[in-house]
This record gives structure tokens, sequence and C-alpha cells, in this order.
């Protein structure tokens, strides 16, 4: 374990032209994008996607990598990864036609789940399956996705939020208090 | 009310769980990310779009390298004519900047009654009349109402007969600077033997208003006190050859 290299190096040995030292940084850190990559996105050709586009952007920002004291490695691969999860939302925003991925099955299914948890059913059992809660969280901005997603779904604090979506603290806490509206209005349809 | 605000209440605290659970829903398991993750051909599929990627990096430097070529050999014509006409505007757009600047900027021609001075004698300094007559062509003379300020005078000319001396004559000059209305120059009649001028030099001066009656000019009696601006020809000899009154 002592003998592997840190991350600093293999981004200077990937600098210096070393092709297998950028081997060893995906396999070391390909499961924290794959986690992260799958907090936005559901189907796993999407999340392989995303993971694919993250480690390319940063294969090619690695010249601009400051290691060192000032920020490691994971934070500065999280927040590529996030920003590139924030552009594919983006995207996906711009091609799907997001209001129409709900059948009528669907609506009614949700409803009736959703009733049944507002009646003081035991929540854990009236999870909501992931496929719903995806739909509906498509419907929201993707501002809104990134925020919640990173603060709710990640539990990741104001500042750690800020400090990889690149946002101010203050930024940050004014859309998450917009994106939990904006979810409950979503919501509201169905209670 | 009461039973109202609370209804709302519970229903705000209901659709606040509902949206966690939402959020608790989509979580994924770590055997689905491990699935991912591992999934063998991952980096084949990352390098080989990392080698796609570096070879449209490679080709757009390509192209623009071709764009700096000095010749514009490898240029498409439509592309050479859009630049070229790129070009041609950009240079228009100097020309006609630097064509602004240096009228802005180039001094104002002096004005026309220092000329007089220098090149003619007091005896034969034009007339006010033909001064204005010859100075300007009728084509280019300003609009009546365009003139800033116009004073009439009634005097003698010293080279003149008297009745054509005392025509109503009316004298108008916009001076060099903004705002100043002057009369032509007329000849200092005591100067009249002296030589022809050659040279001189013009000096500005302040004198009592009644000096304006000496040269045949209305003055108003109850501002007799009051100091005029002149502006007087002085030969290289040291005598004055000529004034004119400044407004």
């Amino acid at each position: 374990m002592a003998d592997e290299p840190a991350d600093d190096e293999l981004v200077a040995a990937v600098c210096a032209g070393e092709e297998a030292a950028f081997a060893l940084l995906f396999e070391r850190h390909r499961r924290l994008v794959t986690r992260l990559a799958y907090r936005f996105f559901y189907r796993r050709e999407q999340v392989e996607e995303v993971v694919q586009e993250s480690f390319a952007e940063a294969y090619f920002a690695l010249g601009t990598y400051r290691g060192g004291q000032e920020r490691s490695f994971i934070a500065w691969l999280s927040r590529i990864t996030v920003r590139t999860c924030y552009h594919a939302l983006r995207r996906a925003r711009r091609t799907e036609s997001v209001m129409s991925d709900l059948s009528e099955a669907e609506e009614a299914r949700l409803t009736e789940k959703l009733r049944d948890a507002g009646a003081g059913s035991d929540l854990e059992q009236t999870a909501i399956s992931r496929d719903l809660a995806s739909k509906l969280l498509q419907r929201l901005e993707p501002d809104d996705r990134l925020v919640l997603t990173l603060l709710n779904m990640a539990d990741l604090s104001v500042a750690e939020t800020a400090e990889l979506t690149g946002w101010s603290a203050s930024k940050v806490k004014m859309r998450a208090h917009r994106a939990r509206a904006a979810l409950q209005r979503v919501l509201h349809r169905f209670l | 009310m009461i039973f109202r605000s609370k209804k709302l209440k519970t229903q705000d605290e209901r659709l606040d769980r509902v949206r966690l659970e939402v959020l608790r829903a989509v979580k994924v398991s770590e055997e689905e990310v491990d699935a991912v993750a591992s999934s063998p051909d991952l980096y084949d599929r990352l390098r080989s779009r990392i080698t796609a990627e570096q070879r449209r990096r490679a080709g757009e430097r390509a192209l623009a390298d071709s764009r700096h070529a000095p010749t514009g050999l490898g240029l498409s014509p439509q592309l050479s004519a859009r630049r070229s006409w790129g070009w041609a505007l950009a240079a228009a757009a100097i020309c006609l900047l630097l064509g602004t600047a240096i009228l802005y900027w180039l001094p104002k021609p002096s004005p026309e009654p220092r000329q007089v001075a220098r090149s003619a004698s007091p005896q034969n300094l034009p007339s006010p009349t033909r001064e204005v007559e010859s100075s300007k062509p009728p084509s280019k003379r300003e609009p009546e109402t365009e003139r800033p300020e116009r004073m009439t005078v009634d005097r003698p000319l010293p080279n003149q007969s008297r009745p054509v001396a005392r025509r109503r004559q009316t004298m108008s000059r916009t001076n060099g600077h903004a705002g100043e209305v002057a009369t032509d120059f007329l000849p200092l009649t005591f100067t009249a033997d002296a030589p022809a001028l050659e040279s001189g030099h013009v000096v500005r001066v302040k004198i009592p208003r009644s000096a304006l009656v000496s040269f045949g000019l209305p003055m108003n009696l109850e501002r007799a006190g009051e100091l005029v601006k002149a502006d007087v020809v002085i030969g290289d000899d040291g005598l004055a050859r000529a004034i004119r009154f400044v407004q």
C-alpha cells in the first residue's frame, strides 16, 4: 500500500507522457466518479457516458491541476464530474420532453403511493420506485437538481456543495430553497 | 382559521416527507455502482474517446494554423473573399476615424483681419463693405438668421467720397474666438502718410467706449465709462495702423 504512488505523482507521470499512470488513476477513482454520476442519472448507459466524459475532461485538464496543499485530486476530479453531470443534465433538459415521460398509469400509481405516504403510513414501505422518482426529478431545472442531489442525496454540506459546483455558499442556499419549493410544487399535483 | 392553518401545516409536512422520500428513492446501491465501475471495457472505451478527442483537437489546431498562414493559400475562395472584405471594411473604418480625428484636431484658420493687416497699408486697407463682400462669396454667405450679431456703422471713409462713405453699411464678422463679433479693421487716419505696412502684429486692448465716437460708431451715452475690447494693428515701426472693435 505504501508503495503505491500518490495521485500527484501519477498526474505528473501522465503529464510526462506515461499513459499507464492514467490507467492507474482511472482504476483508483472510477468508483467515486460512478457513484457521483449515479446520483444524477439512473440509466446505466447514461452513467457510463458521464463517467467516460468526466475522465476524458480530467485527462485534458491535467495540465491545469495544481496538487499539493491546494486541492486534492479527489476534490478536483469530483468537481469535474459534477460539472460534467450538470452539462449533461442541461443537454437532457433540452432534448427530452420530460412532461410526457409519465404515462397515465404511472401518474395514477404515483398519486396512489404519495397519498398513502401522506396518510401517515410507513414511508419505507411506500417507497416510491426509482423510475418514478427520477421522472419527477427530471421536471426540475438542472440547477435545482444539482443542488438538491448534492445536499439531500449525497448529504454534502453547503460549503462542500459550493466547492463542488463553484457557486458561492449563499447561492447554494438560495438555490436549495428554490429547488425544494419547485419539487414541492411538482409533488403537489399528485397529492 | 386555526383549523385551516393546521391543515396547511399538515400538508406542508406531508409534502416535505414525500420530497425526501423521492430523493431517497433514487439512491443507488454500492452493487450497482460496482457493476458499472467494474465494467471491463470501460477503460478501453475511455481510451478510444480520448484518442478521438485528441484527433479532433489536432484537426482544429491545424485549421487554426492554416487560417493564420500569411499567404492564405490554404483557404477556400469564400473564406478568402470574406477575409478580404473584412480587411477592407476595417481599413475603411480606420480611415474614417483618422479623418475625423484630423479634422477635429487641426487648428482652425486664423481670422482674416490678421492677414489683411499684414498685407495692406493703412491707405489700402479695404473698406468694411469691400472686405465683407470680397471675402465672402455670395454662394457661401451665411444665411441672415445665422449671423450672430450685427453692427451698423455710419462713418466717413478716408478713401471714398463723402456721400458714399456716409452710406449705411453693415459690418459683421465673427472672430476666431468663440462667441466674439468684430468689426472690420478701420484705418487710423492719423497714419495716412505712413509708409505701406509690410508686416506687423495685432494687439488686443481695452479702450473707453467713448472712443467709438471718434470712429463714427454709435455709442450709448449711459455706458460711456465702460471699456470695450479692440484689436489694434501695430506696424513694425510701432505705429498703430488700424483698429477693430470686438464684442
